[in-house]
């Protein structure tokens, strides 16, 4: 039993782990302005946050999940931190009412959803350009589902397991012990309902004083708030924030009623018991307004304690410098009401940028390559997610009808980003390149000679396209004019040096070629940079 | 307007010389020369930041209308100059002669 149960629970969190990834993936397609305002009328209404948090609590019957699924959202850029709390706390709250109000079919959910995903793809939606991203995120959304299933199902059997029932009853004459157990349990089995409602059995079966339970609940909860916060260690920077937030929701609620029990239990003072057994004579339904009440305890202290629960999650989950870079500066949603604003602020991206392209080159420079700041990697990822969420908000901007000279801008802008991508690429390709001839005398002398002469060109380009003038702008043609001859003597020359070996010809063709690119790419960018007029 | 101005440099011009660099030609330049000779044969690297010395010098004299030549370049920094496509804008020669009669 015990292997067919850990082989339940790590099935379970595969798929669970595989479908917040889908989710992830398609989302960050699905970026666009329109699922933007889409969410973001969602959830500048109160009622609408609580209604879609509680919603998404209740139907996917996993607080956790919901967390998962907002971090995705938040590193798609398509909610904020602070938006998505409120519906972590619904979501929180919505998943204990429905305890209360009916039993939803998660399986059946699940399977209706993954049988749907099937006939998108069986009709080729899959392949559709406008439906692919949504199809992709119904099936991450049916796989993490039926995660949480292969998760609940796994742990159910621990009911019948004798040893597990034993040591709760044991926990008879402590109710610490009782707190601690369904932490551990809980952690341990990802699934706080299985410990709840297997210390409600035993409450039944007299085995267990209402008190214990009660402990059970709270253990439960902090423990499941404890697993989300271990589940998201291979999340980075802000993104985890969120399941931060779920944790701290969590140790709130349990650290305010804990208290509020022993006040109870110790010195008599009404509390948590009293209310329920006031609102309700049946055990199980008790238990249950006290799961809902330990969400809207932790609810209540967080939102009266805001700015602390922000100035934490700020401080253990700070922002990492690839999230800085990944993300556009300037753009905001708002300034597409003002064409004129919104242009002025897309070329100030297109410019940061500009600015990154000299760096794809420290790590083989003499100069610099002791002190990297940033990998070409991440300098690529960076103007590949800024280029393109920059150019969606172009397109949308040529869409608000700008006038005659804004729309050359705005087409000129969508040059720009396209060629500030391709040169990306091609300097990735040359620091690799050039990293790899080191074992090469003369190929590395050439390729170190052609990194100071890309960089002091690049830099050049950013300062012309930030400051354009006559002469900046034809000295910058001229350096960069065709230079196919010098290239070719240059080749010639340096294969002599080794004309046998074939692989060394190889990485030199390579090498002058993507030179060649680079030198004609940067051309073309300088031809979209007119001279400022002046006045 | 004055005679040639003439400048030599020497060693590497880096992110360690090249400021000081600029500020020996800055000083040339504000004395309003009608050309500008340099003379490279002691130079044997130059870095980015030395390219951008020169292009600013090269850019300076433009809009000034005076004139610049460099002579006696090295090998190793003629291919620097020929990557960077400064070749374009500053007109290298053998030796000084050359250069002087480039700018008569």
């Amino acid at each position: 039993m015990g292997l067919e149960i850990s082989a339940n629970l790590l099935a379970g969190l595969a798929l669970f782990f595989i479908g917040i990834k889908l989710i992830g993936e398609n989302m960050k397609q699905m970026a666009g302005l329109g699922f933007r305002r889409f969410l973001g009328r969602i959830t500048r209404s109160l009622a609408l946050t609580a209604l879609s948090g509680a919603l998404a609590g209740a139907l996917v019957q996993s607080a956790t999940a919901v967390t998962f699924i907002l971090t995705s959202l938040v590193s798609s850029r398509l909610i904020s931190i602070s938006a998505s709390l409120p519906i972590i706390a619904w979501a929180n709250i919505g998943n204990s009412l429905i305890v209360l109000l009916a039993a939803v079919d998660l399986r059946l959910i699940a399977l209706l959803l993954i049988a749907g995903i099937g006939v998108c793809y069986y009709t080729n939606l899959d392949k559709s350009n406008r439906y692919r991203a949504i199809v992709g995120a119904g099936l991450g959304l049916g796989t993490l589902l039926l995660g949480l299933i292969f998760m609940k199902t796994g742990a159910a059997p621990l009911k019948q397991v004798a040893w597990l029932s034993q040591f709760m009853s044991y926990t008879k004459n402590s109710y610490l012990l009782a707190f601690l157990f369904a932490v551990g349990v809980t952690l341990v089995a990802q699934s706080s309902t299985t410990v709840v409602v297997l210390g409600i059995s035993l409450a039944r079966a007299g085995l267990l004083g209402p008190e214990q339970t009660v402990m059970i609940i709270y253990g439960s909860n902090l423990g499941s708030g404890l697993s989300v916060w271990f589940m998201s260690s291979n999340l980075r920077g802000s993104t985890r924030q969120l399941p931060l937030y779920q944790a701290l929701f969590k140790v709130a609620g349990a650290v305010v009623l804990v208290v509020v029990f022993y006040a109870e239990t110790y010195f008599h003072v009404p509390g948590v018991l009293s209310m329920v057994r006031a609102l309700s004579h049946d055990f199980g339904t008790q238990m249950a307004y006290v799961f809902l009440l330990f969400q809207l305890v932790s609810a209540a202290v967080l939102a009266i304690l805001p700015s602390l629960a922000l100035r934490l999650m700020e401080a253990i989950c700070p922002a990492s410098t690839e999230e800085a870079l990944n993300r556009p500066q300037f753009i905001y949603e708002q300034a597409l009401e003002e064409p004129e604003t919104a242009l002025n602020l897309a070329e100030k991206d297109c410019l940061r940028l500009v600015g990154y392209l000299p760096q794809f080159l420290d790590a083989i420079r003499e100069e610099t390559r002791e002190n990297v700041r940033l990998q070409s990697g991440v300098l690529s990822t960076a103007v590949l997610s800024v280029s393109g969420e920059v150019k969606t908000f172009v397109t949308h901007l040529i869409g608000c009808q700008p006038s005659e000279e804004g729309l050359q801008r705005a087409l000129n802008l969508e040059r720009q980003f396209d060629l500030i991508c391709s040169l990306s690429t091609a300097l990735s390709e040359f620091a690799c390149l050039s990293r790899e001839s080191r074992g090469v005398e003369k190929l590395f002398a050439f390729s170190q000679q052609s990194s100071e002469a890309l960089h002091m060109i690049l830099v050049t380009l950013a300062e012309n396209m930030e400051l354009p003038d006559e002469v900046g702008c034809s000295v910058l043609q001229e350096l960069t004019s065709d230079r196919s001859e010098t290239m070719l003597g240059m080749r010639r020359s340096l294969a002599r040096e080794n004309s046998m070996d074939p692989q060394y010809y190889q990485t030199l063709l390579a090498l002058t070629c993507l030179f060649e690119r680079i030198v004609w790419l940067i051309n073309q960018l300088g031809k979209t940079t007119r001279p400022a007029r002046v006045n | 307007m004055q005679n040639p101005a003439t400048l030599e440099l020497n060693g590497r011009i880096d992110n360690a010389t090249s400021a000081d660099v600029e500020a020996q030609i800055n000083a040339l330049l504000d004395a309003m020369p009608r050309a500008l000779i340099v003379d490279m044969t002691s130079v044997n690297f130059v870095s980015s930041l030395g390219l951008r010395v020169l292009l600013t010098m090269a850019k300076r004299c433009r809009r000034e209308n005076v004139k610049v030549a460099l002579h006696s370049v090295t090998s190793q920094v003629t291919s620097v100059l020929q990557l960077s496509g400064l070749v374009a804008v500053l007109p290298l020669h053998p030796n000084r002669d050359s250069a002087l009669s480039s700018v008569a």
